[in-house]
């Protein structure tokens, strides 16, 4: 064989080689930061669930051609020759410093083209400046306000913020008072954390708009074994509106605390965390019911659009459980990723944050109540919420009218009658 | 002899306190110690009762060699020590107190007979059993130490200043307590403040000065003579 | 705030302050036989609950059955913590001995926390959420359960230690370690003896607490904070008082936070804390 005859094969050799891995789809890597372990490790399965979903239907593997749901009859991002998602998981642990350190490891380690958690608020404010040092494109559904108020460019809020949360409470108590029942005073139970002040604050502010006091406000820090004066104090000055934020072990603790000192307000209304956790009613049972909390989805709903009913089923089947508030949100933050890919041809980060920009998901199109569209600040100006009550065991949509699937049971029965 | 101490040093890190001390207690003697504060006299019996174990040197009880063996191994040997300081458990009550003198003895009928023997002996201390150590005076304390040690049948009792801080009468009675137990049988190697006193009950004396060995001899013979009379006598002549 | 409020507060916090009052006296124990503080005693708790939790999980057993189990694999672990850990520091320096016990924390909390991760965990049981009303005031039939379980602990210990010739020693040895040394007593054995009964007792609130109170690699702190302010209350290593200490601070938690804001009822505790430290050094019920 002579010289030239090498070169030559050498070449063709180097041609088929580079031409198969031109040719073969690139692989677009999202960075999950979501609690995996500690206090709320089943609602971050919930969100790993969903994602991995979400990548799933963007990748081809879940079958809801027709259903006008964005990523359905997709194989990976048509716009980037079929480039298939690839999820890596971080976990937060529920810890800001911990959330801090793995999304700086997971940014710097397998270079994520976008990010999204970190379910928390506390962890997602501490990972936001992070986020944004390493310009990478980020979706969250954390509550806390502060998150689009400090300006960054990277982080956009999918889901409700404290205040679209909240206002569906209110919409919720002066319906209630339409129906001829009535209540005598607001007061909140919350965790001291992002998620909890932060809610309790829009909660206050909304209420003051209304002309309504708040009668007491007892922030509680998470970890403690008895809550008894929590509960007592609260007793004792006849809240019988009560908004609760609380993260899964210490809702157990206060659900329990509230039987034994026979505290039943007229309305437990939080913004979900403990009430989304399957670890809450494997604790509490029947405890658990009749608790409110603002929904974003439910598979109730799914009856009143067959298709949704389609791809819960198809969820329930792979995952032995329903989409929850969780799962569903996490599905809808890896579609509005993909979307943004998909329109800016690209994964450079500024391109996808150019497209994020410019997001306008219908509520058709995402499994969620409302649709995707931001604000200057980021904020989803399509989010709002339902109200669900908790009967058997289940979020059952109560309100607002049209979406809902049962009655409310107002005021929650007496402990004795329970 | 019945205990021989022979060339002993000892240290408590930096220099000797003990050095080269040889000191002889036959069976049935009372032997007193004396000599000035700091001389090493308290250090001696440590050493003996395995509290600070000899750097060099023998210490034997009859033909056993004992140095360096644990208290509680002395213990069931016969070598029973009571140290200068006050040392009753004083939250115990005096019976408690008692009880744990027979800590090594395991509980038996004969134990409580012996503490209703050491009660008998103390009757101070035998009215007010149940009540806890710490209300007791200088006196009763070193009573109850010395009953304390008594459960134990010491073959060798090593006394550290069994009078100190004590008032001359309960000083008397405490050495005529001594004189008892010598007469039951019990060998006693005691260091004493009061030398006078103490050279009138003991057979034999050694007086130490820097870890050594200074004078020798019988306790009689010691109080008259003026060597050291001047030197630890505070000069006085005997009365 | 009625008075009947203010009556529940003050039960909920007894119950609450039995827990503590274990928990203290385990610590006290430590303290006043070894002049020992041991930061790690939390975490002993912490394995016992996930032992309580692991026979529950796995073998269904009811949280307050394990009280056996825990009790006696914690003294074992007791045990040979001294033997490995402690006894070598012992003549050491204070500093290397209060190194010594943070190390021990350190390393039962990140073993915890690399083997059973910080997922909060807790076992169910129907006891815990029964209720028992009494004359209008009403506790849960775990704290009732948890209470008279770490009174019946804390006395059983009382009794070894005023009672029984071992007690006496442990107490004697206590009071002072070179006339023990004279009598023959051995501290050696005894001070292993010791470390067992502390976190025995660790082992015991462990299981009485799981029935209402989740676990993870952290929830030590939940119960050793408020317990090492019972034990300054009771009296440094004074184990009568511990119990006494402890009861004190679940009031003060429960019905000062009742009667206050909650949120500050941890800083009440430790108010009451420096200022009995402040006023009577040696402890309300020292001496
Ligand atoms: N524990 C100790 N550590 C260091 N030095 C000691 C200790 N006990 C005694 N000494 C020193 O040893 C010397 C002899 O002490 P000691 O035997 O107590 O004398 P005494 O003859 O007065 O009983 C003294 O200089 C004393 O300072
Ligand atoms: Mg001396």
């Amino acid at each position: 064989m002579n010289r030239r005859l090498l070169v030559a094969l050498a070449i063709v050799a180097l041609a088929v080689i580079s031409g198969t891995v031109l040719a073969q789809p690139k692989e677009v890597v999202i960075g999950v930061i979501v609690p995996l372990t500690g206090p709320a490790p089943g609602t971050g399965q919930d969100c790993k669930l969903g994602a991995e979903f979400g990548a799933d239907l963007i990748n081809g593997g879940v079958k809801a051609e027709g259903s006008g749901l964005l990523g359905a009859g997709w194989n990976g991002i048509p716009s980037l020759g079929g480039a298939k998602l690839k999820l890596v998981f971080a976990d937060s642990q529920g810890s800001p410093e911990v959330g801090r350190a793995e999304a700086e490891r997971l940014i710097t380690t397998v270079k994520p083209s976008g990010t999204m958690g970190a379910w928390h608020s506390g962890v997602t404010v501490a990972i936001a400046p992070v986020i944004e040092r390493y310009r990478i494109p980020h979706t969250t559904i954390s509550t806390a306000t502060e998150l689009t108020q400090r300006g960054f460019q990277y982080l956009f809020r999918v889901g409700v913020n404290a205040h679209q949360g909240g206002e569906v409470l209110f919409q919720y108590l002066d319906w209630i008072g339409q129906q001829g029942k009535k209540w005598n005073k607001l007061g909140q139970l919350h965790e001291d954390t992002a998620a909890g002040v932060n809610f309790a604050n829009a909660v206050e502010e909304m209420a003051k708009a209304r002309g309504i006091s708040v009668a007491l406000r007892v922030p509680y820090s998470r970890e403690q074994a008895n809550m008894d004066s929590e509960i007592l104090k609260l007793k004792s000055a006849g809240i019988d509106v009560l908004v609760q934020t609380s993260y899964t072990s210490d809702g157990i603790i206060i659900r329990k605390t509230m039987r034994k000192l026979d505290y039943a307000p007229a309305l437990i209304f939080s913004q979900g965390g403990f009430d989304d956790d399957p670890k809450f009613y494997e604790a509490v049972g029947d405890d658990a019911n009749f608790g409110s909390k603002r929904q974003l989805w439910s598979p109730a709903l799914s009856s009143t659009k067959p298709i949704l009913k389609a791809v819960n089923d198809e969820f329930k089947r792979r995952n032995g459980r329903d989409i929850n508030d969780n799962s569903v949100r996490y599905i809808t933050m890896i579609q509005v990723l993909a979307d943004a890919m998909n329109r800016a041809k690209s994964v450079e980060s500024q391109a996808i944050q150019k497209a994020l920009v410019a997001t306008d998901l219908k509520a058709e199109q995402v499994l969620l109540v409302h649709g995707v569209k931001f604000d200057a600040k980021h904020d989803n100006v399509l989010g709002k919420a339902m109200v669900a009550q908790i009967q058997e065991r289940q979020p059952k949509i109560v309100f607002p009218p049209e979406a809902a699937v049962t009655k409310p049971v107002w005021p929650i029965p007496a402990w004795s009658t329970r | 002899m019945l205990l021989t101490v022979g060339d002993v040093h000892a240290t408590y890190g930096r220099f000797d306190v003990l050095r080269g001390i040889s000191v002889g207690v036959a069976a049935g003697e009372i032997v007193a110690v004396l000599g000035p504060n700091g001389a090493g006299k308290s250090t001696l019996l440590k050493a003996i009762a395995g509290f600070l174990p000899p750097r060099q040197g023998s210490i034997r009880l009859s033909d056993e060699e004992i140095a360096g063996l644990r208290p509680s191994a002395l213990l069931r040997k016969g070598v029973v020590y009571v140290m200068q300081r006050s040392s009753v458990f004083p939250k115990l009550t005096i019976l408690e107190n008692l009880e744990m003198g027979a800590y090594i003895r395991p509980s038996s009928p004969e134990v409580k007979a012996d503490i209703d023997r050491v009660l008998g002996l103390f009757p101070q201390l035998a009215g007010r059993r149940h009540q806890r150590a710490e209300g007791l005076s200088g006196g009763e304390r070193r009573m109850l130490e010395i009953g304390r040690a008594l459960l134990l049948h010491p073959k060798v009792l090593l006394l550290d200043e069994p009078t100190m801080g004590l008032a001359p009468l309960v000083a008397d009675l405490i050495f005529e307590k001594i004189l008892e137990l010598r007469a039951a049988g019990t060998t006693v190697l005691m260091v004493e403040q009061n030398a006078r006193l103490a050279l009138e009950v003991s057979d034999r004396a050694y007086v130490l000065e820097q870890g050594q060995v200074r004078v020798e001899g019988r306790g009689q013979e010691l109080l008259t003579s003026d060597a050291v009379r001047r030197a630890y006598l505070g000069g006085a002549a005997p009365r | 705030m009625t008075l009947e409020i203010a009556l529940q507060s003050v039960v909920s916090g007894l119950m609450f302050g039995g827990v503590i009052g274990l928990v203290a006296v385990g610590v006290s124990l430590i303290w006043g036989i070894m002049d020992l503080i041991n930061f790690a005693y939390g975490e002993y708790l912490m394995w016992s609950m996930y032992l309580t939790f692991f026979l529950w999980a796995g073998l269904g057993i009811e949280p307050i059955l394990t009280v056996p189990i825990t009790a006696v694999v914690l003294f074992g672990a007791g045990v040979l913590t001294y033997r490995s850990v402690i006894r070598p520091v012992l003549r050491g320096p204070i500093f290397a001995q209060i190194l010594s016990t943070f190390g021990l924390l350190v390393l039962l909390r990140y073993t915890a926390w690399l083997l059973f991760r910080p997922d909060d965990r807790q076992a169910q049981s129907a006891l815990a959420t029964s209720v028992v009303v009494l004359g209008g005031l009403r506790v849960s039939g775990g704290e009732l359960v948890a209470f008279a379980g770490s009174l019946v602990a804390t006395t059983a210990l009382f009794a070894f230690l005023a009672y029984t010739k071992t007690g006496k020693a442990l107490r004697a040895l206590a009071q002072d370690r070179e006339a023990a040394l004279a009598l023959g007593i051995e501290p050696d054995r005894l001070y292993a003896l010791a470390w067992g009964l502390s976190t025995a007792a660790a082992g015991v609130a462990g299981a009485l607490v799981s029935s209402f109170m989740y676990v993870n690699p952290l929830v030590g702190d939940v119960f050793l904070l408020p317990a090492f302010a019972a034990v300054a209350l009771g009296g440094f290593g004074n184990v009568y008082g511990a119990v006494a200490g402890g009861l004190v601070i679940g009031v003060v938690n429960v019905t000062g936070g009742t009667l206050t804001m909650p949120k500050v009822k941890l800083a009440l505790v430790y108010l009451v804390f420096v200022g009995v430290l402040f006023m009577r050094p040696k402890g309300l019920w020292g001496r």
